[in-house]
């Protein structure tokens, strides 16, 4: 058992050994007092951790050693232990002892660390990848860090430049390969160019929908349902009832919104707003249609025929969301499902994807047919993930048997 | 001394029971070989930094933490290994901090003076003095408010009772009646300076409780059944809805004020008087009085001696902390990053 | 869309977020019967009842000390300290408590809260309730920094701090609660660690903060109309997280940066950006990043000194055209 001399004080790095309590060949038990230490700060009695006999005393009383160093052996039976003269201990400290420094035990260098994400505490602020020579030209006249950057990319010599600056200096408009001021910045292909934009500020009313929107995505816990479904029925449809008159422009989205609303007259739990200590439950189905300019609300739409639905679509929209339910067009997409953001008061929105011809297997045969995918997302608050799935089989149902949609 | 001392009781009228009286001593047995194994550490290098050990005052946290109920919240100052013991949390995640190694309580990143182990109720140990009285309030608060009927405990020294925060804490408690207890265990030394050198009154907390409309309460923080019973009383008063409570539980250190201080200040025979009155030996005095059999008592001092030592053992072969912990834990998206 | 003072856009945002959460509660000097010294809580009482609105005692060690309680156990409290000097006598609780528990105990405890205070000079109250001590908060690693120019960023701010899971430092202006503008309706909020551009500008990169935020925007008028002078102010909003995408971006378009700081010159905020900046965006830059500050001095209290004391449009405007010009 090697005894140590100790750390007496946190700033402490060395001590002084004033006086010894035993010597070589005394019997120790637990304890009891070995030796006394002086440090810079203070003075105490060390006793001994383990009993034995004192085999060894290493260090001799008014002598200084640096903490961690082995002062002592004791030993069972008082046999010398060879475990060499370095502290069983490695204190890094120890051989340059400070007064004001503690020891610190380094177990890895820093470039060791793992890096864990993106942001690395040591090197917080990154240097620039390369340098672009002296901030003085030969001539004495000085150079911006910008400019010096510029002609090195442009492959310009600096040494010829004249500086535009009242005081000479030469400044990244000198460089002759500046774009003229005023443009965009031309993104020369070089790594630590800016990239080129325009810088549009919001509108008030852009941050207030940013403002929403971003609300509605984090506040609200919201899940999605997929379904896809056949529409060459559908589109006969739709192809027929304009036909009867021109002036109709009966589209698909009228037809997923009466859709939508027969389903909700099916599952009436999704016919609802939410709000924090109650829930809103319709008796009739508000549905809004969003276009380029906004949204526009259709009241009843259960209880409108396609051609009405169509017509009320055509009415002014709003910067405001309401009813039950938003859907989204992007049958002109070309995209094949998008899953839109629930916003309040709404409970659920649907979108309905680019139709396409693909293969299906119907009646065990391979047959081609128009597929589209709708995408229902709910505000999981107010509808349970069985009746999201309820509603949207039931939308899907009247789009692929479509006759309900006209009775 | 003790104003408030309950009566002796005889075997027939005990009120606390043989298992609940094993409990104590297990506890107080636990905090008192951990830290002697803390200090025989220190002496081998292997416990780093600075440690307040709490040998002499082991009754006060075994009788608070056996008064407690799971869920009752402990908040400790930079003398804290005791009470972390108390709660339950294992020997060796205690030395393993204490020697800095990863298998430490929180992996060497708070060290002896921080100890918290959120499942065991140890919401942290403060090293800034007083500032865990107002913290410990906040948590009673939330009790409060939620209607949550667990008690706040903020266990102090003798020296916090001139700090500011302990009085706008005591302040703030008493008008919100907060289900929060005060123990302050009185040493009788601030950190090397005598608190009556210091202390314009007597008895450093009691004293200043009729300021705050608070009982004064002066107990023997050497007897943990005198600990016991009246932390019992204070939790039952905060869980009815009665307020706080401040308990000065006098005591002694019997080490200096943290590893460094050999406690040379202390007058001759001080420290002899006390460890007459060694909160282990008078406990051991009682059981064996209430006929506890000693070989259950020296059962519990191998066990105890046993798992401290397997616990050493395992911090030893322990490896240190992994450098990429440094960055972790800064916020609560787990890394340290400020900005984009 | 309605027009709302800084002041009424503070009880509107801490409204909103108690609507909203249960677990959201006010503490604080003077907060709740009286509505607040600045009268930027008033209704919140009557609104939310005292159980979740509180009136303390003079104790700031105790506000702080017991939102943190609070915190860490479930609650999300916003405290208020009256004026941002007292944080002085309750700096431990910034320093040492709220910013290290999560470290300290290796991510086993949170302390998800807001202190509000009111910050900064132009009311005539002298050196001990005019400071702007943003950067005592920014320099304490484990803190957000929050200190906003409008109403509208107050409300979107503010709930986003609420929300934040780590502690929010949150400086409201006094000069600026009775400054109005347009509010969007409904739910607002805000993302923490976003800088915003105010004015786009081609010349140089003007970063401001606060009540320094209108002033640079004059400024910049000032410059277009009478130098034909063309800067980029933007609005540092949150300086910790620091949103340096948007501002070292600007730099690399300007390829000049000002800073326009209320607080004494030693160690603002700019002084770290223009460190950053000078470090990663070197051979960006044409010209020496410039610092606009109050000197380094106690504020006095009468209005001609303190109103030449801190920065103004005249002194912006004209540091930042010698600075183009030489």
């Amino acid at each position: 058992m090697d005894v140590l001399m100790p750390q007496l004080g946190e700033t402490v790095a060395e001590g002084k050994i004033s006086a010894w309590f035993k010597s070589v060949g005394d019997r120790v038990s637990v304890g009891d007092n070995l030796f006394e230490i002086e440090t810079d700060k203070t003075a105490m009695e060390v006793p001994t951790t383990s009993a034995g006999i004192v085999a060894e005393i290493r260090v001799a009383a008014g002598q200084t050693v640096p903490v961690g160093t082995v002062v002592a052996v004791i030993s069972d039976d008082g046999a010398v232990i060879t475990t060499g003269r370095t502290p069983a201990v490695a204190v890094s400290a120890a051989a340059k002892p400070s007064a004001h420094a503690p020891p610190l035990a380094v177990t890895a260098p820093i470039a060791q660390i793992t890096r864990r994400g993106a942001f690395d505490p040591f090197n917080e602020v990154r240097l620039p990848a390369r340098g672009f020579g002296p901030a003085l030209l030969p001539s004495g006249i000085p150079i911006t860090p910008l400019a010096r950057r510029l002609a090195a990319e442009a492959g310009i010599s600096v040494e010829s430049l004249k500086g535009s600056s009242p005081h000479g200096r030469v400044m990244g408009r000198d460089i002759p390969a500046r774009p003229a001021p005023g443009s965009s910045v031309q993104a020369k292909p070089s790594t630590s160019a800016p990239a080129s934009f325009d810088l549009v500020p919001h509108d008030a009313a852009r941050r207030a929908g940013a403002s929403a929107i971003a609300a509605a995505k984090h506040g609200i816990p919201q899940f999605v349902v997929h379904r896809e479904i056949t529409l060459d029925t559908l589109l006969e449809l739709i192809d027929e009832i304009n036909a009867v008159d021109a002036t109709f422009h009966v589209a698909l989205v009228h037809c997923v919104a009466k859709a939508l609303a027969i389903a909700l007259a099916k599952v009436p739990d999704a016919n609802v707003q939410w709000a924090d200590d109650h829930m809103l439950c319709f008796h009739q189905v508000d549905l809004a249609i969003a276009g380029d300019a906004g949204a526009t609300i259709i009241r009843a739409v259960d209880r409108q025929g396609l051609a009405a639905i169509a017509a009320a679509t055509r009415a002014a929209a709003s910067q405001g969301v309401e009813g039950v339910s938003t859907i989204w067009d992007m049958s002109a997409s070309a995209a094949t499902a998008i899953d839109a953001i629930v916003r309040p008061p709404n409970t659920t929105a649907l979108t309905i994807g680019t139709p396409a011809k693909r293969p299906v297997v119907a009646g065990g045969r391979l047959v081609m047919a128009t597929r589209a995918t709708l995408t229902l997302t709910c505000d999981h608050r107010a509808i349970d993930g069985a009746i999201g799935a309820r509603l949207l089989g039931a939308c899907a149902a009247a789009l692929e048997r479509p006759l309900a949609l006209i009775l | 001394m003790a104003t408030r001392e309950a009566p002796a009781r005889d075997h027939a009228n005990d009120d606390i029971g043989e298992a609940t009286r094993l409990s104590l001593f297990r506890s107080m047995c636990v905090i008192r070989t951990a830290e002697q194994r803390a200090y025989d550490l220190f002496l081998q290098n292997l416990v780093k930094g600075t440690s307040h050990l709490s040998l002499g005052q082991e009754a006060i946290a075994a009788g608070f933490a056996q008064a407690m109920k799971p869920g009752d919240l402990s908040f400790c100052t930079y003398r804290g290994h005791a009470h972390t013991l108390a709660r339950g949390v294992p020997v060796e995640k205690v030395l393993g901090e204490l020697m800095q190694r990863d298998n430490g309580l929180m992996r060497g990143k708070g060290g002896s003076m921080h100890l918290t182990s959120e499942p065991h109720g140890v919401m942290g140990s403060y090293a800034i003095v007083g500032a865990h009285l107002p913290i410990a309030c906040g948590a009673a608060w939330r009790a409060q408010y939620k209607g949550q009927d667990d008690v706040s405990t903020c266990f102090f020294g003798d020296g916090t009772t001139n700090i500011g925060a302990f009085h706008e804490a005591l302040n703030f408690a008493a008008v919100w009646k907060l289900p929060v207890v005060f123990a302050c265990e009185n040493n009788l030394y601030m950190e090397y300076t005598p608190i009556g050198a210091v202390t314009a009154v007597e008895h450093p907390a009691a004293d200043r409780a009729s300021a705050y409309g608070l009982e004064r309460i002066v107990i023997d923080g050497n007897d943990a059944d005198a600990v016991y019973r009246t932390a019992q009383t204070a939790y039952a008063k905060a869980r009815a809805g009665g307020g706080p409570s401040l308990i000065e539980c006098m005591t002694y250190r019997h080490s200096g004020h943290s590893r460094a201080d050999p406690a040379k200040y202390r007058p001759p025979g001080e420290l002899d008087a006390w460890l007459k009155r060694d909160p282990l030996k008078l406990y051991k005095e009682r059981l064996s009085k209430f006929g506890i059999a000693e070989t259950a008592v020296a059962a519990i001092e191998r066990e105890v001696l046993a798992e401290v030592d397997r616990a050493t053992e395992t911090c030893k072969a322990a490896p240190p902390v992994p450098l990429d912990v440094i960055g972790t834990d800064v916020y609560a998206d787990g890394g340290a990053a400020w900005r984009n | 869309m309605a027009e709302l003072t800084y002041r009424d856009a503070v009880a509107r945002g801490i409204a909103q977020e108690m609507a909203r959460d249960p677990d959201v509660v006010f503490l604080g000097e003077d907060v709740a019967a009286a509505g607040g010294v600045f009268k930027a809580t008033v209704g919140l009482l009557e609104q939310f009842g005292p159980k979740r609105v509180r009136d303390t005692p003079i104790s700031e060690q105790a506000i702080l000390g017991a939102a943190m309680g609070a915190a860490m156990t479930g609650l999300k409290p916003i405290a208020e300290i009256m004026f941002s000097d007292f944080l002085a006598v309750c700096f431990d609780y910034i320093a040492n408590e709220f910013p290290k528990s999560r470290y300290m105990s290796n991510g086993q405890t949170k302390c998800p809260l807001v202190v509000r205070t009111a910050n900064g000079a132009g009311s005539r109250f002298g050196a001990q309730h005019s400071q702007s001590v943003e950067n005592w908060a920014m320099m304490i690693p484990g803190l957000k920094v929050v200190a906003p120019s409008n109403p509208t960023d107050v409300i979107g701010l503010l709930a986003a701090a609420v929300r934040d899971p780590d502690p929010v430092i949150f400086f409201e202006h006094k000069s600026l609660y009775p400054t109005k503008g347009e509010v969007p309706d409904g739910e607002i909020l805000d993302t923490l660690g976003t800088a915003r551009i105010v004015r786009p500008g081609k010349d140089a990169t003007v970063l401001a903060l606060a009540l320094m935020v209108p002033r640079a925007v004059l400024a910049a008028e000032k410059l277009k109309a009478e130098h034909g002078i063309d800067v980029e102010v933007i609005d540092v909003r949150s300086l910790v997280p620091l949103d340096t995408q948007t501002i070292l971006g600007s730099i690399a378009r300007t390829h000049r940066l000002f800073t326009v700081e209320e607080n004494p010159r030693l160690c603002g905020w700019g002084a770290e950006i223009v460190s950053i900046a000078s470090q990663e965006n070197f051979y960006d830059l044409d010209g020496p990043p410039v610092r606009i500050t109050t000197p380094h001095l106690p504020l006095p209290a009468a209005d001609n000194l303190e109103d030449a004391t801190i920065p103004t449009v005249e002194r912006i405007a004209d540091t930042v055209r010698r600075a183009l010009k030489s």
